[in-house]
């Protein structure tokens, strides 16, 4: 009963006018940015986290949130009709939505991202209200050296996804820790690194980073392929909604998704992307027919589109409960959460119950939402690929200016923007990614405390973390996918592979 | 990508000696028992040089006389450095120009330089942005723009 008395509350919280609002300005974004090819979630919501700051926490989290799971939503659309996908999460879709497309059968094939999308997002809400307040209650029991060894989990495990190599994607970390130690010592006040510049006192900004690394860098990639616009599919998208034996295919698939992505989505490192591409995988193997996977099976849009969806739920578990982000994006909702004076962790639910809860209910609501705004308005969505980027990439790049300036009053900021454009443009081209960085920026201060508490406590001696169990337990993990690659000599992600 | 991964990890190196360097010179490393605010940057510098020789090792193992492809091409490095210095110039002129002045000027020369549009189709292109935007940052968020010189 105390769920449902939480969540009514939550219900109450979202369902005041302008959170209301707030949560359908998101979706709306949200939406928008996975539509737009080129602005992905994690540069939508630095882009938009300065103007939340006139905004109450809950409010600003509630339209935060919605601006992630819309693009999951909003992403799929340009998989099915131009062959692109919106975001990395959609990538898979292309596969067989888009060959439906082209058969004529691109309103099915939107209908069921939409339906598969709403069913994993609302069942992995439903996942997440069940696990948070219980792990939140196990995460209690954690000390410094638990957290010191959790967070080396999710390096790991952030590094051991990265898509070029382990080393490579552990330089990125280690870099981003460096970074995070930048201004004043917490501990003794003295100065680190600061360069006598006075603004970088308080650290380096997360805004500025992840504008930086994602917004600036993505448009200088850009620039060296400005093309036309893509060829839309031409004539209006009829029959949207599935036959019989559709839904009686759509249905289990979706289910499977769910469950994958939801706790894919858990995992520090996992995430929309990964559980994507292994429900895909997952489908084609278990499928009768894994040959016409590629040639536009109902499966094989439905699986990978809720299962990106419920990661996003899945997210939200570490984030809420440990105060661990799972992927980039929840690293910077936790900046954002932290803004507004919030520290997630298993001490949110107590604290403020009112974020928490509203922003369970705002994703019901928001799912809703989505359904209604995709289905319908898919045209509409459709006829926003038409704008050329010639237009769009000086809008963006105005956004981080001016979103960057807002935040600071600091031109400081603006160049550490300009620098880690720079750094992201030419990371990318030589295959070290971003992610790890910008976690490792996130968690760094964390890090750096329980790394310090944990050694005081134990007199300098580092097995510390090697002889409490639950430490133990995160440590060993950390190891075995430190050794794998060494081992194996390869990736090993055949999933991945074969889902490619 | 093995010529970039020999120059790249000759630089990590590089950035991770100086690192370990600047933080063993400059601040306390403190001891194991109580580790001063410079421990976790040497510890970082010692990380990134070390797996910098890793990726240098690797690159050196799958060495098969592949290039390493373009890094950039004669078309699109005009581009990206035009819209870089154009962003710098932002980041100097914003305080003493203005909002106004320097989002237009420097809308302009992206405009017209980086998205290659005519003198008029940027003129009016920028006029609407920095419109738009003095509206949306200015009047509806209350950000509290540099004036400048236009003293707007």
């Amino acid at each position: 009963m105390d769920f449902l008395q939480n969540l009514l509350f939550g219900f109450q919280v979202v369902l005041h006018p302008t959170n209301l609002f707030l949560a359908f300005v998101g979706c709306v974004i949200g939406t928008l940015t996975g539509v737009l090819p080129g602005l992905g979630p994690s540069a939508a919501i630095a882009l938009l986290l300065p103007g939340t700051f006139h905004l109450t926490p809950v409010g600003a989290i509630i339209m935060l949130a919605g601006i992630y799971y819309g693009a999951m939503y909003g992403g799929s659309t340009t998989s099915v009709l131009v062959n692109i996908p919106g975001e990395t999460a959609s990538v898979v879709t292309c596969l067989d939505g888009y060959r439906m497309a082209c058969q004529g059968r691109a309103g099915p094939a939107l209908a069921v991202c939409a339906i598969g999308s709403f069913i994993a997002g609302t069942l992995s809400v439903v996942g997440l209200m069940l696990m948070a307040p219980t792990l939140a209650q196990v995460a209690l029991s954690f000390g410094p050296p638990e957290y010191t060894s959790l967070m080396i989990v999710g390096f790991v495990i952030l590094t051991f996804l990265a898509s070029s190599s382990m080393p490579k994607a552990l330089i990125m970390a280690a870099f981003g820790l460096f970074l995070s130690t930048i201004g004043l010592d917490a501990v003794s006040g003295e100065s680190r690194f600061t360069l006598d510049i006075i603004d970088l006192n308080d650290g380096i900004g997360l805004v500025p980073v992840v504008m930086g690394l994602f917004g600036i860098s993505e448009v200088l990639l850009n620039l060296e392929q400005i093309q036309g616009n893509p060829e839309i599919l031409k004539g209006k998208i009829l029959h949207l909604y599935p036959t019989r034996e559709d839904w009686a295919k759509l249905l289990p698939a979706s289910l499977r998704g769910t469950i994958v992505g939801f706790f894919l989505g858990i995992l520090p490192g996992g995430g929309a992307v990964l559980s994507s591409f292994v429900s895909y995988a997952i489908e084609k193997r278990t499928s009768k027919y894994p040959e016409k996977f590629g040639t536009g099976v109902i499966e094989g849009v439905a699986a990978p589109e809720s299962a990106n969806n419920a990661a996003t739920g899945g997210a939200f578990v570490p984030l809420l409960t440990l105060g661990i982000p799972a992927n980039i994006v929840m690293a910077i909702l936790l900046g954002a959460f932290m803004i507004h004076g919030i520290t997630p962790g298993p001490m949110i639910i107590q604290e403020h119950p009112d974020v928490f809860w509203g922003l369970i209910a705002s994703m019901y609501l928001g799912n809703v939402m989505l359904l209604i705004l995709n289905l319908p308005l898919v045209g509409i969505w459709v006829q926003l690929l038409r704008v050329p980027y010639k237009i769009l990439f000086p809008l963006i790049l105005l956004f981080c200016l001016t979103g960057v300036y807002s935040v600071s009053m600091s031109r400081v900021d603006i160049l550490v923007m300009i620098i880690f454009g720079v750094v992201g443009y030419v990371s990318r081209k030589t295959g070290y990614e971003a992610a790890p960085l910008i976690l490792a920026l996130v968690l760094g201060g964390m890090f750096e405390n329980s790394l310090r508490q944990s050694l005081m406590m134990s007199g300098g001696n580092p097995s510390i973390f090697f002889l409490r169990p639950i430490s133990f337990a995160f440590m060993l993990i950390a190891i075995v996918l430190l050794l794998v690659p060494v081992v194996l000599r390869r990736k090993p992600v055949p999933l991945l592979v074969e889902a490619r | 990508m093995k010529c970039h991964d020999f120059t790249t990890s000759l630089i990590w190196l590089l950035i991770g000696a100086g690192i370990s360097a600047w933080s063993v010179a400059a601040l306390d490393i403190g001891t194991l028992q109580h580790p001063g605010p410079g421990f976790l940057p040497t510890l970082c510098g010692v990380l990134i040089g070390g797996l910098a020789l890793v990726v240098f090792a690797q690159a050196r193992r799958r060495e098969t006389g592949e290039a390493g492809g373009v890094f950039w091409s004669e078309r699109s490095l005009p581009r990206v450095v035009a819209t870089v210095l154009a962003l710098v110039a932002y980041a100097f002129l914003l305080e003493r120009a203005g909002f106004v002045l320097t989002t237009f000027l420097v809308m302009l020369v992206i405009f017209t330089h980086v998205a290659r549009a005519s003198w008029l189709a940027g003129i009016l292109e920028s006029s609407i942005v920095t419109g738009a935007f003095y509206w949306v940052f200015g009047h509806l968020l209350k950000i509290p723009l540099p004036r400048g010189w236009l003293g707007i």
